[in-house]
């Protein structure tokens, strides 16, 4: 079959996008307000863009209510920092509590019974229980394109530097790191999830060692 | 906990690869045309959707390797403003592996990995015909990434889209909805590594009715 994604003619009950951009990592964001007040929230948006230096995006897409989806993006924007933790399997139900659209100010972190660990460089927590928390600065915003009667979901993206790594020494086995051991949670269509569950390897085939 | 600084001397001592980090990454099997219509199709990792409304994605061109056939999609896709994503399913992980070969520019990947193409409705680059599910895009805007001292070859472009047509493949729909097990997507991890998504379940947000 094929649609025009402008009509969104697919004659499908539930508009299937996201199910066909799969399967999506999640960057789960910990950024503090002006006052020093946690945020955090799970973004499906979110991936490296740069490995030189590394950096990372998230998008906002769509508000809601009073626009509790923007809350990362402000802080981001006004304290200039932010946090990726890192979901592994046994974090989604806490993951999941922090996608509730709650007040600005509103520490999901507490609300999800999840512990604060100090960042070294920037000032918003990571999230403890996470095996992976990447420190970021914040660089620069990019406005998307509005869509024409759908100007209210208008999406944004945040870019920012990764400047520190923390890093659970469980998770590593003879110096790299053990996917399996944490096997990592990733956002699907619908109300869907998946959890990385099998590892293989693959080599380029003009790499000298697929020989 | 082990923290690396990756502003200081830590960058070069750390071993574990930035991509080992940011997992699973979805691929975006990119198929362009350059300016005399030959085909090019290489993946990308640093990719994702970043907009629903309207539906718009990206792909990161990271580094340089010989002459530059890394930028090959982001050069076609600035010249033609076009570019198609397709989807890799589990059985054709071996054919993309093929597509991830470092040719000169002008080389069709498609007929290298023994791939049928197949015609988009309204951009010019074909689709893989047998991946199940391939987006249409127009080329919307190149981002260059900042360059990092000493590596300035390795900078980074960001290159966004906006799709405008989709094609799925009705093997995979069930009851209305898109059923990843029916084409168990190839996901990037870090090192040489893979992994199929191979299960699936739900989570209702705590505030949904």
């Amino acid at each position: 079959m094929f649609y025009d994604a402008a009509k969104r003619d697919h004659g499908l009950p539930q508009d299937p996008l996201k199910a066909l951009i799969v399967p999506r990592p999640i960057g789960w964001i910990s950024t503090v307000d002006g006052q020093g007040r946690v945020n955090l929230a799970p973004y499906s948006f979110y991936n490296g863009v740069s490995e030189f230096p590394p950096m990372v995006y998230f998008a906002i897409t769509g508000t809601y209510g009073d626009t509790p989806t923007k809350h990362s993006r402000m802080n981001a924007e006004e304290t200039g920092e932010f946090v990726v933790n890192m979901v592994a399997g046994s974090l989604s139900e806490k993951m999941n509590i922090t996608t509730a659209m709650v007040a600005y100010g509103i520490d999901e972190m507490k609300l999800a019974g999840l512990t604060p660990a100090p960042c070294r460089f920037v000032k918003p927590p990571r999230v403890a229980e996470s095996p992976v928390a990447l420190e970021c600065k914040y660089w620069k915003t990019i406005e998307l394109p509005v869509e024409k009667g759908h100007e209210e979901k208008r999406g944004s993206i945040v870019l920012g530097q990764v400047v520190g790594v923390h890093i659970d020494d469980s998770i590593l086995k003879d110096g790299r790191v053990d996917i399996m051991s944490f096997r990592p949670v990733a956002r699907l269509g619908y109300s869907e999830y998946t959890t990385t569950d099998n590892v293989w390897k693959m080599r380029r085939p003009d790499d000298p060692r697929y020989q | 906990m082990i923290f690396y600084d990756l502003t200081g001397a830590d960058r070069g001592r750390m071993e574990i690869p930035f991509t080992a980090l940011v997992v699973p990454r979805p691929i975006g099997w990119i198929s362009t045309i350059d300016g005399q219509g030959r085909v090019n199709l290489a993946p990308y990792s640093f990719y994702n959707a970043v907009s629903g409304s309207p539906p718009m994605v990206y792909f990161s061109t990271t580094g340089t390797y010989g002459d530059n056939p890394t930028k090959h999609s982001r050069r076609n896709a600035e010249e033609t403003g076009e570019f198609v994503v397709n989807m890799v399913s589990a059985e054709l992980a071996e054919a993309m592996n093929v597509t991830t070969t470092m040719v000169d520019y002008g080389v069709d990947e498609m007929k290298l990995a023994g791939l049928a193409p197949a015609p988009s409705r309204f951009v010019r680059p074909p689709r893989v015909a047998r991946s199940p599910i391939a987006l249409e895009c127009k080329y919307w805007k190149t981002v260059e990434m900042p360059a990092e001292e000493g590596r300035e070859d390795h900078r980074a472009t960001v290159v966004f889209g906006r799709v405008v047509g989709i094609h799925i493949d009705e093997a995979i729909v069930k009851d209305g909805r898109i059923d990843t097990l029916a084409f168990r997507p190839v996901a990037r991890l870090g090192y040489s590594e893979y992994t199929t998504t191979e299960n699936v379940w739900k989570m209702r947000r705590p505030d949904e009715p």
